[in-house]
């Protein structure tokens, strides 16, 4: 048995910061299914917001305007109020953020954002943070799994105390034993065929949870960022993230006859992520993203990383100045149930990042509030985690065994259905049915491709039984997973009959202040996810207040 | 293009002695990555072949693979390109040990990383305020996602087992060039031994080969520079 006093659970920004934060109090453990280097917060181009006292008022107020008035403001003020003392934290980890001409911190003002509140490393802030809390989590001691995919929470009564992991390598399957844990294993972009993470990004952390009694929040709102790389539909390299400093810097959509798409900007400020992507939806044709009026020397310096990969896909791989882009989901706004330091409702079970919603992004996201909530939510959920002073609980062996052998039969299904064709099957459903539009007969029809996956996942078999590094089990537990966030993401957005922020439905296409200025919450009731809406706190503003 | 010919090194350290081949068809299409090829076999054709997968745009550095002898991120490399003539072959990473077919251990080679001790560390409370010009030294090398495409061109280890790598000394450099770092002076002369600083022979990747336009040599250059005006020298 392996023992920590925290344990969290994914190596991403979210789940570095948690780390750093727990271990000054006991011994922590990080799991990750890849190696926090390789985590997809490196994806993460765009920067993080900040703001002093001056900009306060306008960043909560273009938040929640981003956020179509569901934010729960008095998480959203905590966490911007922190901005300042997160930017620095990193600062002081050694994270290097552009410097203007005057040797001043450098700001962008991206998508939704009425002032420049977006502190970045050219275009590579993702990757930044994550070198420098790789090398803090190196600094304290936490010790990595990395390559190991959790895959079941362990309760004592009705408290966590510790978790079920497979070692991906060795094939072997281990319990944890901990006094809390931390879930930070990221959202679940990788549901939808058109997205900027790969298909292994799909809520694993949220089902461990939702499964041990959490409730999944807002799960219907998924942020489509307006520029993703466009390659070759439904595959593996489609749709990376590329928009955001170059958006900012200028760049234009067109249309395919070369004409400027009217994406909503105002007064020299652009609409948020969701407006944007709505607008593009609508255009018959391909949509590219136009370099050329940009300075060249501005584009090299804010964009150095994105130009290599768009000259190496660009098929007549000259330019790479006029790329092909389609709306992709990027940020997934609903998550597990927390407070605002990270509690779900499950006792000494904790979460933070993507993989957590306290209502900080509303029923939208403003761009650069990412990066934001998973530094500060990490630290917050890391340091509470390490608050717990409790003993270790019981780990139920019987139930150790139970999950052991569910993944070790997986191994031995020879004969059956490849697990490739439902995911693709499914991503696809829900990227028609759940995209930037929902109409009934989509969700309908992604809800049937549920049912029939659940059905189907009893007959997949694998091609090949070896334990060590058996990337076809790593697929079909992953499968698993995707299929129940679609089922509660289907669930949401049926329950949910408006349209607000990124849930746009076309048999509902207005917002519903008086019945759903609400957060959905969906639960298992004897195996079955049930919805209801919770109302936000009472801090929280109508709508004409806040206009 | 259509049917293009993928020959793949096999290996299963379990099973076989020698590393093999295995030649696949596969249906290309325009636009197709060599990721894109490998996920095709994988799900339609043989569900044992093991590699890493990355998400859209490779920035996480998961997916570097040698294609054609040339290592490079699988996801950045167009299928057209590759196989100009409608056949490519594709190995795991040079210079790493192998897990299984296309996937590599990377654990010795971080290991020279966290050896490096690459946490910016201030000995005064005050950290002082970067320049614009520091900020220039700093920018590129924050970009590295220590995929190891630099190191699988680096000859170096294979005529030198101590040889430290193009990145451990691209990470040196980064935090030598950090004002906020107190300790120049001590990673400078932890690279200096055998296999390190003087034992880089320059002819690892260049900026184009490096996938987030990094330019290792030039950096690394640099770091000789400063170890040379600070009275350091080749030993031998």
């Amino acid at each position: 048995m392996i023992q920590h006093d925290v344990i969290v659970v994914g190596g991403g920004v979210a789940g570095l910061s948690a780390a750093i934060a727990a271990a000054g109090n006991g011994s922590v453990a990080i799991i990750s299914k890849s190696h926090p280097l390789r985590s997809m917060s490196a994806n993460i181009r765009e920067g993080v917001n900040s703001c002093d006292d001056d900009l306060f008022p306008s960043l909560l107020a273009d938040t929640i305007h981003a956020g179509e008035y569901l934010n729960d403001v008095t998480a959203t003020e905590s966490l911007l109020r922190d901005s300042g003392e997160m930017v620095a934290k990193l600062e002081e980890y050694g994270v290097a953020f552009t410097r203007d001409a005057e040797g001043s911190a450098a700001t962008a003002q991206l998508q939704g954002a009425s002032r420049a509140y977006t502190r970045y490393c050219s275009d590579h802030t993702g990757r930044a943070i994550i070198n420098a809390l790789w090398s803090q989590v190196i600094r304290c001691g936490v010790s990595v799994y990395d390559e190991w995919m959790a895959t079941k929470l362990l309760l004592d009564e009705s408290s966590v105390c510790g978790v079920v992991a497979l070692d991906i390598r060795s094939g072997r399957v281990h319990p944890f034993s901990g006094r809390s844990v931390v879930i930070a294993s990221g959202g679940y972009g990788g549901i939808f065929t058109d997205s900027a993470a790969g298909s292994y990004v799909c809520g694993d952390g949220l089902m461990m949870a939702y499964q041990a009694g959490a409730s999944l929040s807002n799960m219907e709102f998924v942020d489509f960022h307006p520029a993703g790389l466009k390659t070759v539909d439904g595959m593996a390299s489609d749709g990376a993230a590329i928009g955001d400093m170059a958006i900012a810097l200028g760049a234009r959509f067109l249309n395919s006859d070369g004409d400027e798409i009217d994406v909503g900007l105002k007064n020299g400020v652009l609409p948020p992520d969701h407006v944007m992507s709505s607008s593009l939806h609508k255009v018959a044709g391909d949509v590219t993203l136009d370099f050329t009026g940009i300075d060249k020397d501005l584009l090299t310096e804010i964009v150095p990383s994105c130009l290599p990969l768009l000259r190496s896909l660009t098929s007549n791989g000259t330019s790479g100045i006029r790329v092909p882009v389609k709306p992709v989901a990027r940020r997934s706004i609903g998550g597990i149930t927390v407070d605002n330091v990270g509690a779900t409702g499950v006792p000494r079970l904790y979460a933070a990042g993507e993989a957590a919603c306290s209502g900080v992004h509303g029923a939208g996201l403003l761009v650069g509030n990412s990066l934001l909530e998973d530094v500060a939510s990490g630290w917050n959920a890391g340091v509470e985690g390490s608050r717990i002073e409790a003993g270790f609980g019981a780990i139920n062996e019987s139930e150790t065994n139970e999950e052991q052998n569910r993944i070790e039969n997986m191994l031995r299904r020879d004969e059956g259905t490849s697990s490739a064709a439902l995911s693709y099957a499914l991503r696809r459903a829900m990227t028609d049915g759940l995209g930037i539009i929902r109409s009934p007969d989509g969700m309908e029809a992604a809800s049937q491709m549920v049912s029939h996956c659940r059905q189907a996942l009893n007959d997949v078999a694998l091609y090949d039984g070896r334990k060590r590094y058996n990337q076809e089990l790593v697929r079909v537990l992953e499968l698993g997973n995707m299929i129940e966030v679609a089922g509660a993401v289907i669930t949401s957005a049926m329950a949910r009959e408006e349209s607000r922020g990124s849930h746009r439905r076309t048999d509902f296409a207005e917002v519903n202040d008086d019945k759903y200025q609400m957060n959905s919450e969906v639960s298992l009731n004897q195996g079955v996810g049930e919805v209801t809406f919770v109302s936000l706190s009472t801090n929280n503003l109508s709508r004409q207040e806040a206009e | 293009m259509d049917s293009v010919e993928l020959v793949i090194t096999r290996y299963d350290p379990e099973v076989d002695d020698f590393h093999k081949t295995q030649t696949y068809s596969i249906r290309a299409v325009p636009g197709m990555t060599i990721l894109d090829a490998l996920v095709q076999i994988r799900d339609e054709q043989d569900g044992s072949l093991r590699f890493r997968e990355s998400e859209p745009g490779g920035w996480s550095g998961s997916c570097a693979v040698m294609v054609n002898d040339v290592p490079c991120l699988a996801s950045r490399t167009l299928v057209s390109r590759a196989a100009s003539n409608n056949s490519a072959v594709i190995a795991p990473l040079r210079h790493f040990p192998v897990i299984c077919d296309l996937v590599v251990d990377h654990s010795i080679y971080l290991a020279k990383i966290q050896a490096l001790e690459p946490w910016v560390e201030s000995a005064s409370a005050q950290v002082p305020q970067m320049s614009r010009e520091e900020y220039y030294r700093l920018r590129r090398t924050d970009a590295c996602a220590l995929c190891g495409i630099c190191d699988a061109n680096s000859a170096e280890f294979l005529t030198n087992p101590m040889y430290i790598g193009a990145a451990s000394l691209l990470w040196t450099y980064r935090l030598t060039s950090d004002s906020r770092d107190s300790f120049d002076r001590e990673r400078m002369e932890a690279v200096l031994g055998n296999g390190g600083l003087w034992d880089f022979s320059g002819d690892t990747s260049s900026e184009d080969s490096c996938p987030f336009a990094i330019d290792p040599v030039n950096q690394i250059t640099r770091l000789r520079n400063a170890a040379s005006q600070n009275g350091y020298a080749p030993t031998n």
